[in-house]
C-alpha cells in the first residue's frame, strides 16, 4: 500500500514548491498549520498532546515519519489539497489558499522537535 | 495705500509655500481612497482597479470576524480586527490582474475567500 501510494494514488509528483524556504514561509506555514492541521497533527506536525491519534484507523501518521517525507512537494500539496480517502485526512482546498498550502509544504519540511511546540489549545482544558 | 508690485510677489511666494505645507502636512487626504468590505467568505466590490504608480489609501472594513488582504505579487498585505477597520497607503509597480487572498483565517470557505486587483496603465 505504501508504494501505491507513493508513485500512484497521490498525483502531484513533479509540480515544485514555487515558494522559496525562507524563516519568513517556515513561519507563515507554521501560522497556516496552527489553523486548521494542528487537531489531528499537534503543533510541531507530530502529533504531541493529539489524544486520539494512535486511535484512529489507520493512525495520524507522525509528519516528520520517512514515510510522509518521502513524498515530494507536489505530492503533499496534492494530499492537503485532496485529502487522502479513506483514511481522516479531510481536503483543504477552500478552506486554506493555495499560498497557504505551499506555505505548510515549506513548514512540513523543517519541522520542530517533537513536544517542543507544546500542545493545542484545545485539549489542555 | 500702494504695494509695491516686489511686495506683491514676496506675498503671493509666501502664500504658495505656506500653501504647499499644509497639504504636504495631510498625506492620506490627498490621495483616492478605495474602501472594501469584508465578511465570510468575500470582498465587496470583489474587484478592484487601480493605475500603476498612482498611491491610494485602501481601507479594509471588516462586518464579522478579524480578516485581512494580502497580494505576495504586489507587496500589499493589510489586516483589520473583527469588526473594525484598517487602512494602509499603497502604490502599484506593476501592471496586470492579481489576486489577492484573505490573510486571516476565517473559516471554512477562507481559502477561496478572494479579491482582484487589477493595475492599468
Amino acid at each position: 500500500m505504501w508504494g501505491m501510494k507513493h508513485k500512484i494514488l497521490i498525483r502531484n509528483k513533479k509540480m515544485k514548491d514555487p515558494l522559496q524556504v525562507s524563516s519568513l514561509t517556515i513561519a507563515e506555514g507554521k501560522e497556516a498549520f496552527s489553523h486548521y492541521c494542528v487537531a489531528c497533527h499537534g503543533l510541531d506536525g507530530q502529533n504531541t498532546g493529539v489524544p486520539f491519534a494512535d486511535r484512529m484507523a489507520p493512525p495520524v501518521p507522525s509528519l516528520a515519519s520517512a514515510e510522509v517525507q518521502q513524498y515530494t512537494d507536489g505530492q503533499l500539496k496534492a494530499v492537503i489539497d485532496d485529502g487522502i480517502w479513506p483514511s481522516g485526512m479531510p481536503a483543504s482546498r477552500g478552506i486554506l489558499s493555495d499560498e497557504e498550502i505551499w506555505s505548510i509544504v515549506v513548514f512540513l519540511r523543517h519541522l520542530p522537535k517533537p513536544g517542543s511546540l507544546g500542545e493545542p489549545e484545545m485539549y489542555s482544558h | 495705500m500702494k504695494i509695491r508690485p516686489a511686495v506683491k510677489i514676496v506675498f503671493a511666494v509666501v502664500c504658495a509655500c505656506g500653501l504647499g505645507l499644509q497639504l504636504s502636512g495631510m498625506p492620506s487626504a490627498e490621495f483616492r481612497r478605495v474602501e472594501i468590505s469584508a465578511k465570510r467568505f468575500s470582498f465587496d466590490p470583489g474587484n478592484v482597479t487601480l493605475k500603476k504608480g498612482e498611491t491610494v489609501v485602501l481601507v479594509l472594513k471588516n462586518n464579522d470576524v478579524p480578516h485581512g488582504i494580502r497580494v505576495s505579487e504586489l507587496g500589499l498585505e493589510v489586516k483589520a480586527p473583527k469588526g473594525g477597520a484598517a487602512e494602509v497607503c499603497f502604490t502599484p509597480d506593476k501592471t496586470g490582474d492579481f489576486v489577492g487572498h484573505c490573510s486571516v483565517f476565517c473559516g471554512a470557505g477562507h481559502g477561496s475567500m478572494t479579491i482582484t486587483f487589477h493595475v492599468v496603465n
